[in-house]
This record gives C-alpha cells, sequence and structure tokens, in this order.
C-alpha cells in the first residue's frame, strides 16, 4: 500500500475517523443514487424504444406517399408546393425549458407550431401529397419527444457514468485508504502506548534500584 | 336562221351548250382541287413524320380527284356530240338547254361526292399512318363515295346521248 | 389564296381546316406513344438503368441521349421538344399558346412565392411558358404588372392582395390557379376546348373538396380552394362536404363523375383513400381526350395529342421514380393511366 503519511495523533484518529464515517454515507448515498439514476435510465429506454419504433413507421409511411407523389408530379410542380418560406414568423417553433431529474438537467421541447402543413393550391398538385405531409406532421410531435427522450438518455448516461466512478473511488481507493490510516494510527498510537509504559516501567525500576 | 337567233331567258342554244360544259368541268374541278387540297394536306404531315408511306398515300390522296376528270370528259364529249367548235353550227335554245340539263348530274354530284370523298380519304389518310397495313380497307371505304360520281357521271353521258344530234 | 381556299371549304363544310398537316403528323406520331403493354414491360423493369434502354428502345429521343440519372432533366427537355413540335405544325399559335398558358401560372406562383417568402425559385420554373421566366420574375419583384399580359398581371394582383391580407403561403396558389382556370375557360375558342375546361374545372374541384374532405376542412376552406365551376355548381360541391363520403356517389349521380367518386372510394382503407384520384381523374381526361379519334381539320388532334404526350411523361416519370427507389412492379402498375395509344 501506499506511503501513509498522516500525524500520529489522536487528533488525527479522531479526523480520520469522521471521514471514514463520512465517506461510508456519502458511498451508500451516491450507491443509491447510482441505482435510481439506472433505474430512470432503463425507464427511458423502454419508452423510446416503443416511441422509435411508432416514429419510424410514421416516417416510413411518409416517406412512401412522399415518394409516390414526387412520381405523381412534376418536379417543378412539386417544389412549388413545397415553397412555404420555412419559417419567416417570430420566435421559434419550440420552446425548450430545463427540468430537472436526479439533479440533472433535461430539456423539455414543446411544439408551437400549429400551422397547416398543407400550404399549397389543391387544384394542381397531387392527393399524395396530402398524405405524406399529414404523415410527416402526424410524426413531428413523437419525433420531438424521442430527441427529448434521447437526450435525457445522453444526460442520465454521462450521469450515471460520474457517479459509478465516485462510487469506486470511495469503495476501492479513499475508504480503504482511510481505513488503513486509521488501523496504523491506532497501531502507532499502540505502539507509543506501549513503549511509554515500557519506558515508564524502566524508570520504575530504575528509581526503585536507587532508592 | 329564225331558230338560230331565238333565245331561252335570254341566252341561245350555243351558249346554253357552253355553259352545260363549263359547269360539268367547272364545279367537278373546284371539288376536286379542294378534296385533294384537304387531304393532301393531311398527307404532308403524315409524310413529315413517315415518309415510307407514300406510295400508299397517293392513292388516297388522289382518288378525289377523278371527279375533275370525269367532268373534263363529259365537257368533251359536249363539244364532240354537238360540234360546238365546228365553225358556223346552230344550235336550237332547245337541244343547247337539255345539253345544260344533262350537264348537272356530274356536275353537281362530282362537286358534293369529291368534297365529302375529301374527308372520307383524309380519315382514311389518318388511318393508314397508324395502320399501314389497312391502306386497302381506306381505298374501298374511298371508292364507295366514288360510286356515286360515277353514276353521276353516266347519267350525265347517257342523257347526252338521249339528246338527237344536229 | 390559300387562306382563301380554306375559308371556302370551312365554311362549306362547317370544320376549321388548317390543322389538316398537324392532324396527319400527329396520327403518325401517335403510334409512336408507349402503349399499355410497354408501359407494362417498363414496370417489370429490373433497375432504372433497363428502364432507360426498354424508353430508348421504344423510341423515346431522350432516353438516347442522357442516362438515367438525368431523367428529369431529359422529361423537362421532351417537354420543350413536344412544344417545339407543336408549334411547328399549327397554322396558328392560339391553341398551342393556350395550353402552354398553364406553365406561365405556374411561374407566376412560384415567383410570388419566391419573392414574398424569400425561397429558391430556380427548380420550380418550367421552361416552356408562353412568357419569359425573367419577365415574370422582373414583374413580381418590382410589382410593376404592366409588363406581363393582362391576366397574369391581374393574377398576380390578386394574389399579393390576398396574402397581404391572410399572410398564408397558400393564398397564392389558390388565386393564380382560381385566375387561371378563369382565363382558360374565358379564352377556350373551340367547343372542344371548351368542354375540356369544363372538364378540368370539375376534376379539380371535385378533387379539391375530396381532399378537403379528407382533411377535414370546413366550407370557408372549401370555398377559397375551388376554381371557377365547370358544371358541377360550387354550391352543390359545398354541400357534398356536409355529407358523409357514402353519400357522395348518390348525390352526384347525374354527372359523370359519380363512377369516379365510387371508385376513390371503394379502395378506401382510411377516411378517404387518396391514391387513386390522380389516376382516375387523368383516365378520365384521357377518355375525353381520346374522342378526338375522328376529328380532321381542327385543333382537337393536336391538343390532345399534346397532352396525352404529357401524361406520357408523367408515366415515365412514375416508372423512374418507382425504380430509383425499388416500388415493386405492381404497384407500379396500379399507379400508371390507361394508355392514350
Amino acid at each position: 500500500m501506499a506511503e501513509v503519511r498522516v500525524n500520529v495523533t489522536r487528533m488525527e484518529l479522531l479526523r480520520q475517523k469522521k471521514r471514514l464515517a463520512m465517506a461510508q454515507r456519502g458511498h451508500r448515498l451516491l450507491k443509491q443514487k447510482r441505482d435510481e439514476l439506472m433505474h430512470r435510465f432503463m425507464e427511458l429506454v423502454e419508452e423510446s424504444r416503443g416511441l422509435r419504433e411508432r416514429v419510424e413507421e410514421a416516417l416510413a409511411s411518409g416517406f412512401r406517399s412522399f415518394l409516390l407523389a414526387r412520381a405523381e408530379m412534376a418536379k417543378e410542380g412539386l417544389y412549388e408546393a413545397l415553397m412555404t418560406g420555412g419559417d419567416s414568423r417570430e420566435g421559434s417553433l419550440l420552446a425548450v425549458r430545463m427540468d430537472s431529474v436526479m439533479n440533472v438537467q433535461v430539456p423539455r421541447f414543446a411544439l408551437q407550431d400549429s400551422r397547416e402543413p398543407y400550404a399549397y393550391g389543391f387544384a394542381t398538385t397531387s392527393a399524395e401529397l396530402d398524405r405524406a405531409l399529414a404523415a410527416f406532421a402526424g410524426a413531428l410531435p413523437e419525433l420531438i419527444k424521442l430527441a427529448e427522450i434521447e437526450k435525457a438518455m445522453e444526460l442520465l448516461a454521462e450521469e450515471i457514468e460520474t457517479t459509478r466512478r465516485r462510487v469506486n473511488a470511495l469503495e476501492q481507493i479513499l475508504i480503504p485508504q482511510l481505513e488503513q490510516n486509521i488501523r496504523f494510527i491506532y497501531m502507532a498510537l499502540d505502539e507509543m502506548e506501549r513503549s511509554s509504559r515500557a519506558q515508564l516501567l524502566r524508570i520504575k525500576d530504575i528509581i526503585r534500584g536507587v532508592a | 336562221m329564225t331558230e338560230s337567233l331565238a333565245t331561252w331567258w335570254g341566252l341561245p342554244g350555243l351558249a346554253w351548250a357552253f355553259l352545260g360544259s363549263a359547269v360539268a368541268y367547272g364545279l367537278t374541278g373546284i371539288g376536286s382541287a379542294l378534296a385533294i387540297a384537304g387531304v393532301a394536306r393531311v398527307s404532308n404531315g403524315v409524310l413529315s413524320e413517315d415518309p415510307g408511306k407514300f406510295g400508299q398515300l397517293i392513292v388516297l390522296t388522289a382518288l378525289p380527284g377523278t371527279q375533275g376528270f370525269y367532268g373534263f370528259v363529259t365537257a368533251f364529249l359536249i363539244l364532240g356530240f354537238f360540234k360546238l367548235l365546228t365553225p358556223g353550227t346552230v344550235l336550237e335554245p332547245r337541244v343547247g338547254f337539255q345539253i345544260f340539263l344533262a350537264s348537272l348530274p356530274i356536275a353537281v354530284v362530282g362537286l358534293v361526292s369529291a368534297l365529302y370523298q375529301g374527308k372520307v380519304c383524309a380519315a382514311g389518310v389518318s388511318m393508314v399512318a397508324k395502320q399501314p397495313g389497312e391502306a386497302g380497307k381506306a381505298i374501298t371505304l374511298g371508292v364507295l363515295v366514288e360510286t356515286y360520281a360515277v353514276l353521276g357521271f353516266i347519267a350525265s353521258i347517257l342523257l347526252l346521248v338521249a339528246i338527237p344530234k344536229p | 389564296m390559300n387562306e382563301m381556299v380554306e375559308l371556302e371549304y370551312a365554311e362549306g363544310l362547317t370544320e376549321d381546316s388548317g390543322y389538316a398537316f398537324a392532324t396527319g403528323s400527329i396520327r403518325v406520331l401517335e403510334t409512336r406513344l408507349l402503349t399499355g403493354a410497354q408501359l407494362a414491360r417498363l414496370a417489370e423493369a429490373a433497375d432504372p438503368a433497363e428502364a432507360w434502354r426498354l424508353l430508348a428502345e421504344a423510341g423515346l429521343a431522350m432516353a438516347a441521349e442522357t442516362g438515367w440519372q438525368e431523367y428529369e432533366a431529359a422529361l423537362a427537355q421532351e417537354l420543350e421538344r413536344l412544344y417545339q413540335y407543336a408549334r411547328s405544325v399549327s397554322p396558328k399559335p392560339e391553341v398551342v399558346a393556350w395550353l402552354k398558358k398553364r406553365y406561365d401560372f405556374h411561374n407566376l406562383k412560384v415567383f410570388l412565392k419566391a419573392h414574398f417568402l424569400e425561397e429558391d425559385p430556380r427548380e420550380a420554373v418550367f421552361g416552356v411558358g408562353e412568357v419569359p421566366a425573367e419577365l415574370i420574375a422582373q414583374a413580381v419583384k418590382t410589382a410593376v404588372w404592366s409588363a406581363l399580359p393582362e391576366e397574369l398581371a391581374r393574377a398576380g394582383e390578386a394574389a399579393v392582395a390576398e396574402y397581404e391580407r391572410t399572410k398564408a403561403a397558400q393564398a397564392f396558389d389558390f388565386v393564380v390557379d382560381r385566375e387561371m382556370f378563369a382565363h382558360l375557360r374565358e379564352t377556350a375558342r373551340q367547343p372542344f376546348l371548351r368542354g375540356l375546361v369544363e372538364l378540368w374545372c370539375d376534376l379539380a374541384n371535385l378533387k379539391s373538396a375530396l381532399r378537403a374532405k379528407g382533411l377535414g376542412k370546413d366550407r370557408a376552406f372549401l370555398a377559397r380552394a375551388l376554381v371557377p365551376p365547370g358544371s358541377i355548381p360550387h354550391d352543390r360541391l359545398l354541400e357534398l362536404l356536409e355529407f358523409p363520403l357514402e353519400e357522395w356517389p348518390e348525390s352526384l349521380k347525374y354527372t359523370p363523375y359519380a363512377r369516379l367518386i365510387a371508385a376513390v372510394r371503394a379502395e378506401a382503407g382510411r377516411p378517404v383513400d387518396l391514391g387513386q384520384l390522380d389516376r382516375l381523374s387523368d383516365n378520365f381526361v384521357l377518355a375525353r381526350l381520346r374522342a378526338t379519334r375522328f376529328s380532321l381539320y381542327g385543333p382537337e388532334p393536336l391538343v390532345a395529342y399534346i397532352l396525352a404526350k404529357e401524361m406520357e411523361l408523367k408515366a415515365v416519370r412514375i416508372i423512374m421514380v418507382g425504380k430509383i427507389n425499388g416500388l415493386p412492379p405492381e404497384e407500379l402498375k396500379e399507379r400508371l393511366r390507361t394508355s392514350y395509344a
């Protein structure tokens, strides 16, 4: 074990003991935190799996319809129909606020877009385009939810990792080290006590002999 | 002498005969020319894209031209039968008018049948453009109209033959 | 001289001549349109390259000149070639110009949207318009409408006014589409063209009504989306919106479109199945075009051929997009229109 540099005093022993108690409490708490984080993480994994499937399905059907619309309409016609000006309004489509999960700051998205996806004329466009855009528009809220969950998962995973590292550090290094320190101090104190007692006995003998 | 100076509706016999001859050729000629013009334009259109069809199209295009030919023959027969080109020929107005009437079947039927045959042939041309193998049928259908031009021609000739020659 | 002869013939036989040459050449070109069997074979092609090769063999010049990757450019080029041909065979420019007007109105929409919504118009402009695209772009940008033909100027001004009022991009499409059909109807001279516009208007309106129904829109919305009425008055269509779709065929029983509506509905898996709508209405137009087979001297065959060729280009596009994206042949065949040839 590494070189131990501690003052061999009772004061120090008390200090080390206090530190050990603190480390052990911290260890217990961190372990609980880690377990809870894992629990939350698994929940998110579960949720995201279902959501991802739904989103992928919706997008796939949207792309299929879009493909057909693309086939039905001339390239020029399709481009014209989809010239919507992007988002020329003030502010953004998405409101973001932060939420705390186990002290982890995760973003929450809220879609603030009530606009029609069908911003084109009906007389000269393919009806298939409606279906494609309906599928895309329908998938958008879930897609954003999915982004939210996946970001939260990413942040949680990071937090779990650091917590795990801390638990390990406490468990593997700090606590054994403190324990060793304490043991060392005890032994050193015992040693000192024994030697001082021996000295005392010896002094007593000498005094007795002299007397 | 007195007879040759007589007139019907202001025209002497010779003038009636000339009028018949002119009408016989004039009307059929106009009909054929217009009809061929109509068919030929369709044919030109076809040939502009498919020059190889010329052989099949030429018959259909020329078919409405026969009326003009019948009219021309009729006009010639009138001139020949009644020696109209011989100097000194004199015709009674009665005979001249008969000649005029005799020329009418080919003149009228020729004109009308030529125009309608033109339409049939133009349709035939567009049919041949699509179905090159069916040129025979298209020609046959055009010839059905031709029948009545031929009948008109025969009627005119029979009438001309029936008129007593001087 | 020629003019006089034509005039007499026309008056005597009540058919306007002049297109006889066009008709003749069209009868030959029609035989070169893709047949149903050829389209089916194309749908079965293994990959886009094979489909393109089959097209080249079928005599499509564009397919022989470029690679299949450039199919979209080739289609645009073929369209331009079609109108060049049409112009070269028609004795008077009016009828072809009438058809080309549709592309002008399209370009007007593009430039309006490009200007007001700050979009890039390049990919959306048709090159075959009657009015040069730059002229339209310039007029929209400067709001000096007098440089444009009257009908485009009127449509442009009305669309801008509507957009200023509603701030919705859809306003451009609604107003310009409406003006386009109104203009086409006003300027259709021959009975055939008038009938065609009526058919277009009816189909466009029915399509709008069905789609409005499918998207759950109200009467006010549909009223804005409708183009001038063909044979079905607007009130009738607006009323239809109140009824469930099952009752539409019954309600339209005495129009030619009952079967179209019934067919759209019969394939329903969802509230309204619009998948077949475009195909069915195109087939409807094709049936009307086929009725021109017997005309000889009028513009009907030319118009029918131009529109049939446009639909052929659409069929080629469907096949190429389908092949590039690996749609199964059955599905492609389901999308293909009946052939005009």
